[in-house]
């Protein structure tokens, strides 16, 4: 089947399974491999994306309900070279090891702060605990949340 | 790289003091190339089964097909 859709701006249009999840089709169809594949479970977050602006893991949503809908991923976060101030935090506070979560939770930082701009400690703690990080324990995560909130 | 440049790149820190790591910008920026992100035409993907030790190699389309059959007869 045929679904058309915005992506990170730009009109995208894809041939995929009826079966074939956000993920995939963002992943092997549109080949933007930014989002994660990890638990295919809804479990890790590592695949989060915003669809029409709301938060969801990418492997939990078809792709055809995406049809003529809007998706911005982790690759549409930057203006260019210009970092967007989620990723630039997470260089600057080492919050970025293995890597592998880090699209998902920059993309559920971006969408925290552009609903709370001023989240207390409990409800960042709540907004990133669909998101699983193995290696950092999360402190230069929080931290890298923390210096995003101060800037804005 | 020369010697100055890389007595530059590795110069002394401070215990506790927060360096820039090289593969940090591309992977926020989700460029980043994981195993799993690497596609070349013919590749072939090995997935473990859950029902038996036997490692299973396909290429990605035949991968996929199995997958779906998989996910049809799932109740």
């Amino acid at each position: 089947m045929r679904v058309s859709l915005t992506v990170n701006g730009a009109p995208r249009v894809a041939d995929v399974w009826g079966g074939d999840s956000l993920l995939t089709m963002l992943r092997d169809t549109l080949e933007l491999p930014g989002s994660k594949n990890a638990c295919e479970q809804g479990e890790c977050g590592s695949c989060s994306v915003l669809l029409d602006g709301q938060l969801v893991c990418a492997c939990l949503v078809l792709a055809a309900q995406a049809d003529g809908h809007e998706v911005v991923t982790v690759e549409g976060l930057a203006n260019g070279n210009e970092l967007h101030p989620v990723q630039a935090t997470f260089v600057e506070a080492g919050a970025v090891q293995c890597g592998f979560c880090t699209p998902g939770l920059v993309v559920a930082v971006a969408d925290l702060l552009e609903r709370v701009p001023d989240p207390s400690e409990d409800e960042v703690r709540e907004a990133l605990s669909g998101n699983l990080c193995r290696c950092t324990g999360y402190v230069k995560i929080f931290d890298a949340v923390r210096l995003a909130q101060e800037r804005r | 790289m020369s010697v100055a440049a890389q007595q530059t790149r590795l110069r002394v820190g401070k215990i506790g003091e927060r360096l820039l790591r090289d593969d940090a910008i591309p992977k926020v920026r989700g460029e980043f190339a994981y195993s799993s992100d690497l596609s070349v035409p013919g590749m072939l993907w090995a997935t473990r089964s859950e029902a038996s030790t036997r490692t299973r190699a396909s290429s990605r389309s035949t991968c996929r097909r199995h997958w779906r059959s998989r996910a049809s007869t799932r109740s």
